[in-house]
């Protein structure tokens, strides 16, 4: 697949290359529910099985990054969208949060915290929708630039320097969930919930208009994909779910500063979709295991760790085309072939 | 003040100095005075046993770890510290333990940092030093219960600021006490009518900011330019060109934006306006930013202290020795978490326990510790109260003026 | 008047630096149809070797420079066989996150051998200045106004007037054609990759004496070089220039006679406006070749 189009990562790991089996369309054969029912259960034994707080900080961070790593999915991978702005609507949704949420339930700040940043991914989209790709994803990181200003210089949004301390756990019905062991479960349910409304985007006649419009979008608009309409929906989609994402690391972390909303994060943030394999909705929830889990385990070799990160990244990606689901995917492909004669190998599946 | 001087010539003999320390903690100074030296030298230090020996944790950013901005000094300082007292026999029939975790200045990774750290079963943690860290910890540290020492200025974890704890205390002096400083000596010392302020846009440049514009109120002077910018900023032309008519510039940005400044000025014409940075100054590396010994001539600093510098008896010594030991200056951040470890040392030897709630204690009734960097008492879990203000001579950091009664 | 002066000769001499850095961009963009996103640590990886060439060394600062210049051509050499050559095929996302990677990569080596703390690198002006219609002008500004002159000269007839420019537009023009005119495509790539690290460092040792050295130097100038890049329309030489002007210009007089609380928006927000009023840039309409 040469790389010489837009998007074209994405298309490499293009389940839809397979030959048709059966009457229905191959995106039934995914069995993204079942991978979202795997999820739930693996969240909730983590939360019950864990024990210390530091588990718990990881686990939470993962629970967190999935979703936003997936929002991006919906920007990047489905509609092929090279955005840097995760991270700003990430912060967006967690000012909005706490600025709503003071002195009032937990749910104020979660609804303030989609509302606006859905009507400012709109705004933003608006603006520079008709752009290029590559104007596209500078205008993205133009964008994080601004916000990161706007947040340390708005004083009555966020907090003199954009520091803001003891944000309460959040509380629903009454009950707050102030435990690790309640904060895992419910971010967990958020992580779910995100997912489901994936999968059923995936699942959809819309997932299919995505990529018809990512992979080639004058063919598609004249066969009557409303182009303009689509990449709008999917960018804000994908933003409000950093603005939920957000809103979820300002409760759970209890405080929050400009910094943790830099440029590195709307780095990060790529790193995680496409570390886990941009061609799949479980990339992200990968990708973001890796970005959580991995820099801790190096921690032993102190000075080296940022040098040896960064070498790991770009082996894996040079080595492993189909980020870490690819390589899970090559695994049970190996695995299968050893056990005989099993289903035909690499029929076209994700690179 | 011979005794003392005894006495902290002493502290670089680990056995002595664990008996003055002992000596100090009766909160009385005078009585301090009076048994240090020799006499207690060989009494209490060694004759009790603790059940485990101390351990202290470190979360402090080092150099090579995911915080670029970190200098060594503060984990130079703690392990000297600890150095001398094992070397002299350790603590209650002890060694020290120590572990350092090595901590970003921002991100989630702050709050891993402080759960590994914690898993590490301290007695007290020492750092973080960036206010950031502080504030992302202060949560978790005050549920932990066990008392940490930071090395910041951040207001919102004093005792009664809005993320306080009773197991969180700082060893520096608060950062609007030492901006107010600058403007005393501004208007008190150089005279000044018309002041100029630049500033960085952060919370420790704007609460700097509002307490000097409070402390030049109150002396009668006047703000007569003021100019603020982003921490990264890289081109100040226009803020100093804002600074032509001043008689003082007073400067709260970080150590790169006061190097800047430094050069900026120079290049203006305004060289010979006297420049008052904040702590930062004291660091070894703000010369090289600034880069030209000559331009640094003149600028001031209101540092915690001034190692270098200092004429109370035994500081030179502590200086001499680390920088034989470390090849570097000492900044304050190294006097203070050597004097940080030594409080802990004093406290435990005082209470002949080691455990988290006896070393909170030790802290909250702090009064009257002689450290390297100064005397240390507790006042809303702030446990330095003085600035010093510093100029550069010939390359090097002399002391102008000490204050002793920040609030 | 003088104000003026002052903020508009420190205008032209950051965008003339931007200006290094994009050109830098535009040849392997013009060559590959990528984007280095290790521009940023290449412009601070250039500076520290200067550094360490004048400190360590003792050598003349002249020499440092020119040390800095080939060490870092050398640099985008390997960054291109080790990070863009074996994956040359794939989407251009791999190679974006193998540019980010490589970034990384730099970052951690310049920490582990320079240490963290903010340093400084000579100009060979030091700090004097000029007065220009009564404004006082620092040197360096000048030096630095002057040096990307002539390298925009160099550049440009490097692209109109040598076989290897006339290679480098054949591949912008239609990367199909010219392979098959017998173009050695990696040989042009290690040589466009090669001429942007040593442009970076360029860049570096003129910007670095106005400023502190830190790790971070190099990612303001990427950021607005970016930008440059985009009110250039990705296309000519002389449309990145005008670009990189416009920003330094906009940001210095902005700040200085708008609120400098917000001297760094002002670059961005005249790239947003240019993107939503002319998707193409101002000057071009060759973007979005291959991201």
């Amino acid at each position: 697949m040469p790389g010489s189009e837009v998007g074209t990562a994405p298309v490499a790991a293009e389940p839809a290359a397979r030959p048709a089996r059966g009457a229905r369309p191959p995106v039934y054969r995914q069995r993204q529910l079942h991978g979202v029912a795997a999820v739930a259960v693996l969240v909730v034994a983590l939360a019950l099985g864990v024990d210390s707080a530091f588990s718990y900080g990881l686990l939470h961070s993962w629970l967190v990054y999935s979703i936003v790593g997936l929002g991006f999915y919906l920007v990047f991978s489905l509609s092929g969208q090279f955005a840097f702005s995760q991270g700003a609507f990430f912060g967006l949704g967690a000012y909005a949060s706490v600025w709503a949420s003071e002195g009032r339930s937990f749910a104020w700040g979660l609804a303030a915290a989609v509302a606006l940043t859905a009507l400012v991914a709109l705004a933003f989209a608006a603006l520079v929708v008709r752009s290029d790709h590559f104007y596209f994803a500078i205008a993205t990181l133009a964008f994080s630039h601004i916000a990161l200003i706007v947040f340390r210089e708005l004083e009555w949004f966020t907090a003199p320097g954009g520091e803001i301390v003891g944000i309460p756990k959040p509380d629903l019905f009454g009950h707050r969930f102030a435990t690790g062991q309640d904060l895992a479960l419910f971010l967990g349910a958020f992580l779910v919930a995100a997912l489901l409304l994936t999968a059923l985007i995936e699942r959809s006649p819309l997932r299919r208009e995505a990529v018809a419009f990512r992979d080639n979008r004058q063919v598609a608009a004249t066969v009557g994909v409303p182009v303009l309409r689509l990449r709008l929906g999917m960018f804000v989609l994908g933003s409000t779910y950093a603005g939920v994402a957000g809103c979820l690391f300002a409760h759970k972390s209890g405080f929050i500063s400009t910094e943790s909303f830099a440029l590195e994060l709307g780095i990060d943030i790529f790193l995680i979709v496409l570390l886990g394999g941009a061609g799949s909705m479980w990339g992200p929830v990968l990708g973001a295991a890796f970005v959580v889990w991995m820099p801790e385990q190096l921690r032993f070799v102190g000075e080296y760790r940022a040098l040896i990160y960064g070498a790991l990244l770009v082996v894996v990606v040079v080595a492993f085309p189909g980020g870490l689901v690819g390589l899970v995917e090559a695994v049970g492909r190996w695995l299968r072939r050893g056990r005989g004669p099993g289903r035909p190998v690499g029929t076209g599946g994700r690179a | 003040m011979g005794r003392r001087s005894h006495r902290l010539l002493g502290s670089l003999l680990a056995l002595s100095l664990l008996a003055a320390a002992c000596g100090d903690d009766d909160g009385d100074d005078a009585a301090a005075d009076e048994s240090a030296g020799g006499e207690t030298t060989t009494t209490t230090a060694p004759d009790y046993e603790l059940e485990e020996p101390l351990r202290i944790v470190a979360v402090i950013s080092e150099p090579g770890g995911s915080d670029e901005n970190a200098v060594p000094d503060y984990v130079d300082g703690i392990e000297m510290a600890i150095a001398e007292i094992n070397d002299a026999g350790g603590l209650g029939g002890h060694p020290i333990e120590f572990e350092a975790v090595e901590t970003p200045a921002v991100g989630d990774e702050i709050t891993n940092s402080l759960n590994l750290a914690l898993e590490k079963d301290p007695d007290v943690l020492l750092g973080p030093v960036s206010s950031t860290a502080v504030l992302a910890m202060a949560e978790g540290v005050d549920a932990a219960g066990v008392p940490m020492i930071h090395n910041t200025t951040e207001p919102k974890v004093l005792r009664d600021g809005e993320a306080g704890s009773p197991w969180i205390f700082g060893n520096r002096p608060p950062n609007d006490g030492a901006a107010r400083i600058a403007a005393r000596y501004a208007v008190e010392e150089l005279g000044a009518e018309q002041i100029g302020q630049l500033y960085v846009n952060t919370a420790f440049g704007q609460s700097g900011n509002e307490a000097q514009d409070a402390e030049i109120e109150e002396l009668g002077a006047e703000v007569s330019a003021e100019r603020s910018f982003e921490f990264n900023a890289t081109d100040l032309t226009e803020a100093v060109l804002a600074m032509e008519d001043v008689d003082v510039v007073l400067d709260w940005g970080t150590p790169a934006t006061v190097g800047l400044a430094v050069n900026t000025l120079a290049q203006q014409g305004l060289a010979d306006v006297p420049h008052i940075g904040p702590g930062s100054v004291g660091f070894s590396f703000f010369a090289d930013i600034v880069g030209d010994e000559t331009l640094l001539e003149g600028v001031l600093g209101v540092v915690d202290c001034n190692p270098a510098d200092d004429d109370r008896e035994g500081v030179a010594a502590w200086h001499d020795a680390f920088v034989e030991e470390n090849g570097y200056e000492p900044s304050y951040g190294a006097a203070q978490m050597y004097d940080a470890v030594h409080i802990v040392a004093s406290i435990v030897n005082e209470a002949r326990a080691a455990d988290p709630e006896t070393i909170r204690e030790g802290l909250e009734s702090l009064d009257g510790h002689e450290g390297i960097c100064a005397t240390y008492s507790n006042d809303n879990n702030v446990l330095q109260h003085s600035s010093v203000v510093v100029r550069f001579e010939d390359g090097s950091l002399v002391t102008e003026k000490t204050y002793d009664d920040l609030s | 008047m003088e104000r003026f002066v002052s903020l508009f000769v420190t205008g032209v001499a950051q965008g003339a630096v931007f200006a290094v850095v994009a050109l830098g961009f535009l040849l392997i963009y013009k060559a590959t149809g990528v984007i280095n996103f290790a521009q940023g640590d290449l412009v601070t990886l250039g500076t520290y070797i200067a550094i360490w060439a004048a400190s360590d060394l003792e050598m003349p600062l002249l020499g440092a420079y020119a040390v800095a210049v080939a060490a870092l051509f050398v640099v985008g050499v390997l960054i291109e066989r080790f990070a863009y050559a074996p994956i040359r095929d794939r989407s251009i996302h791999v190679v974006v996150i193998s540019t980010l990677g490589a970034a990384l990569v730099i970052r951690a080596v310049i920490v582990l051998w320079r240490g963290t703390a903010p340093t400084r690198l000579r100009g060979p002006l030091g700090f004097e200045v000029v007065e220009v219609l009564g404004a006082r002008i620092p040197k360096q500004n000048l030096l630095i106004i002057g040096v990307t002159a002539v390298c925009v000269a160099a550049v440009w007839l490097l692209f109109h007037r040598t076989q290897f420019g006339r290679q480098v537009r054949a591949l912008a023009a239609d990367r199909m054609a010219a392979q098959m005119q017998g173009i050695r495509v990696a040989r042009m790539s290690m040589l466009t990759f090669g001429l942007a690290g040593g442009l970076s460092a360029l860049a570096g040792v003129l910007i670095a004496p106005t400023r502190a050295v830190s790790i971070d130097l190099g990612f303001g100038p990427m950021l607005y070089a970016f930008a440059a890049s985009i009110l250039g329309g990705m296309g000519s030489i002389g449309g990145v220039v005008v670009g990189a002007l416009a920003i330094g210009l906009v940001q210095q007089l902005g700040g200085g006679y708008i609120s400098p609380d917000y001297a760094e928006v002002y670059p961005f927000v005249l790239m947003l406006l240019v993107i939503a009023l002319r998707p193409q840039g101002v000057f071009g309409s060759e973007a979005g070749a291959r991201l």
